[in-house]
């Protein structure tokens, strides 16, 4: 029971380690320290809400809920997703130089990685959604409990992904540049500027299976609870979805350990 | 204890496969410093990078309730863009147990140790090659490990950061082994006991390592064939030399006593011969002493009872050696043939009185500027004609090569670290008396 408590101690100090090591690699590649990290995604994401939110404007959608709140959730979980994965798909390499200390196992850099992003996205949708409030002057945000959650949940299904996709591209190296390829595509089925309800019936089914769509839905309900989510969309599909991946991942990860840490 | 079973290694190149070594099966026991020799792409590092845990075999076991350090002087776990601070602390935060206070003890451990002032919180990249070794070195050994890998650290940066290092190695090997890779065969000599010599792909133990060097040494310069290098191996494991011992005497040397002594001692090969007959017994007994200043370190007390009886003086060293007989640093003297003697100054360098031996190992290499082996081998007008900075006269008036009989150099040695050695003076006086009635 001892050895048990102690495997998890020495694990918690090899990712503590690792966050801190990604934090600071970060800050050391980027101006003005702490902030620029933070500013990058802030960016970008501003950047893709504007763009959207002015598109939506000119069509003249009007919805249950605010066009940017609408956009945010969607473009922010969808980049949390996308960046855990292709960053996983770059932790084993881009880590290779720390595999040199015995107790860093391939796994714990894809968790650094993932609970880095996790903790950065969240501070940019904390940041962007303060913003909004504070810009329209009204709060909206009617469940919390969901929003962080769904949040959560659809971060454990990025790490599942995360760590099959770096077991599969070290298997197979040509995966390392096919995955972002087929990954973009996914912006466009996972609702980040649509709602399930807003297309045709017959589609839906093609799309609602997807974590990243129904994660997306769940975090727009939250924020308003009127905003409507058709049946097929569930907090339970979306926690099934996470804890799956997570053991496929666990899964395929165990059986290649050893082949990852051959060089 | 590291048990190695089946232990084998391919790399994939090309889609072909390339065997480094196959079904290795050896044991590392604990108290032992184990070299590995082998030449250029024996797959001695690949070997270490496994033992760390860096690299995975194809198949076979390692067996351990040790811990094992990363491989010692590789600059493999440091990140360019981080500071030298910032890579110490992840590692830190990894290996140092609990508080932050631990860890942050480590790190300024790590800073004094490797001297390089603000550079310390400079990216990685930016530093020499000199610096990347201070600060790789210093972090290993904030870390306590029983098992070091250590791959090629004694020839790294400056005469003063390779002696630092040096004595680190010596602090560290107190309590615990190291496995060790390094061209620098003297250093390898110096440091550990035992040899695991590595050709095509076989692993050949040795006990003794100056066996497995010089085979090393004739695998390297021989054109011959695999047959005959694999003959050349089988005969060197069965050649096992009981009369090769070699001496290391560790000692301040500066605090010299009673000079005239002293030289009246050496002057007279005469008398050195009656003493030393006197003393036969002893000496061939003798086959280890520690001479060391330090407070920890016993001291060799020979009572009077000497003059009447050389007998007792034996029997004297013989508690002496039982009482260090658990210590590691054990100097070896054994009185038929002797192959080096290394002695230490006041500031800590290392002195090869190598002339005395007929056979001598590579002390070229190793650290051949510090070494006064450079001059020694001219004779003695050298030392005076090239004044060496480390190197005063007065020591070398204790070694000035008087006789080519090594035991009386030993034996001379060995009691001038005595306590007793002007009674000692008084004896060969008397001696000296004697004759010339």
């Amino acid at each position: 029971m001892n050895k048990f408590f102690r495997g998890f101690r020495i694990q918690r100090n090899v990712i503590s380690a690792l966050i801190y090591r990604e934090l600071k690699t970060r800050i050391s590649e980027v101006q003005f320290g702490v902030i620029g990290v933070f500013i990058e995604p802030l960016g970008v994401m501003s950047v893709f809400l504007i763009i959207f939110t002015i598109i939506r404007e000119l069509r003249g959608v009007r919805g249950i809920l605010d066009v940017e709140l609408f956009l945010v959730s969607g473009i922010v979980l969808f980049t949390l997703f996308n960046e855990i994965a292709i960053r996983s798909l770059n932790a084993l390499q881009a880590n290779e130089a720390l595999f040199f200390y015995r107790p860093v196992k391939p796994i714990d850099t894809v968790i650094a990685r993932s609970v880095v992003e996790t903790g950065l996205y969240s501070l940019v949708l904390i940041v962007i959604t303060g913003g909004i409030f504070l810009y329209k002057e009204k709060w909206v945000l009617d469940n919390f409990a969901l929003t962080a959650i769904t949040f959560l949940s659809l971060s454990l299904c990025a790490l599942g992904t995360g760590i099959s996709f770096m077991v599969a591209g070290h298997r197979y190296p040509f995966l390392n540049q096919f995955i972002p390829i087929v990954l973009r595509p996914f912006w466009f089925v996972s609702g980040v500027f649509y709602s399930l309800s807003s297309i045709p019936q017959w589609l839906r089914p093609l799309v609602s299976w997807n974590p990243i769509l129904q994660a997306i839905e769940l975090t727009r309900h939250s924020f308003n609870s009127n905003y409507f989510i058709s049946d097929s969309i569930s907090l339970n599909y979306l926690i099934t979805c996470g804890v799956v991946s997570c053991t496929f991942g666990l899964w395929i990860y165990l059986n290649n350990e050893k082949i990852l840490q051959t060089k | 204890m590291i048990e190695i079973k089946n232990l084998t290694k391919s790399y994939q190149f090309k889609g072909k496969s390339f065997k480094v070594f196959e079904n290795l099966n050896f044991k590392l026991f604990s108290g032992e410093s184990t070299a590995l020799i082998g030449k250029n792409g024996a797959g001695k590092s690949t070997l270490l990078r496994i033992l760390g845990g860096i690299d995975q075999a194809d198949s076979g076991k390692i067996i351990t309730d040790s811990t094992i350090s990363w491989p010692v002087g590789l600059v493999g776990g440091f990140q360019g863009s981080l500071s030298g601070r910032e890579n110490v602390t992840f590692v830190s935060k990894i290996y140092a147990e609990g508080s932050k206070k631990n860890i942050n003890e480590k790190i300024k451990k790590v800073e004094e140790f490797a001297e390089i002032g603000e550079y310390f919180d400079r990216p990685f990249k930016t530093y020499s090659s000199g610096m990347q070794a201070r600060v790789t070195f210093g972090l290993s050994m904030a870390f306590d490990f029983d098992y070091y890998l250590i791959d090629e650290v004694t020839s790294a940066g400056d005469s003063r950061f390779r002696e630092k290092s040096r004595r680190k190695l010596e602090e560290l090997h107190e309590k615990s082994d190291f496995i060790m890779v390094d061209h620098n065969l003297w250093g390898l000599q110096f440091h550990c006991n035992r040899a695991l010599l590595m050709h095509n792909g076989k692993i050949y133990e040795y006990d003794d390592i100056d066996i497995a060097i010089e085979t090393h040494k004739e695998l390297l310069n021989a054109n011959i064939t695999y047959d005959e290098q694999d003959k050349l191996i089988e005969e060197s494991l069965k050649n096992k030399k009981d009369n090769i011992e070699e001496l290391t005497i560790i000692e301040s040397l500066s605090n010299s006593k009673s000079p005239n002594n002293r030289y009246d001692l050496i002057s007279d090969p005469k008398l050195i011969n009656k003493f030393c007959n006197n003393l036969h017994i002893v000496s061939n007994n003798i086959s280890s002493i520690n001479l060391k200043d330090g407070v920890n370190f016993p001291k060799l007390i020979i009572k009077d009872t000497y003059k009447k009886d050389p007998l007792k003086i034996s029997k004297e060293i013989e508690k002496y050696k039982n009482s260090i007989n658990n210590n590691r640093k054990l100097l070896k003297i054994i009185s038929k043939d002797i192959k080096a003697i290394t002695v230490k100054n006041s500031i800590n360098k290392y002195f090869d009185y190598s002339h005395f031996m007929k056979v001598h190992p590579d002390m070229h290499g190793y650290n051949r500027e510090d070494s006064i082996f450079h001059y020694s081998r001219f004779g003695h007008g050298e030392y005076y004609r090239e004044p060496n900075r480390y190197f005063n006269s007065n020591i070398f008036l204790d070694f000035y090569p008087w006789t080519k009989d090594l035991k009386i150099n030993l034996l001379y040695l060995f009691i001038r670290w005595t306590e007793e050695f002007p009674k000692m003076c008084e004896y060969i006086n008397s001696l000296r008396e004697q004759d010339n009635k």
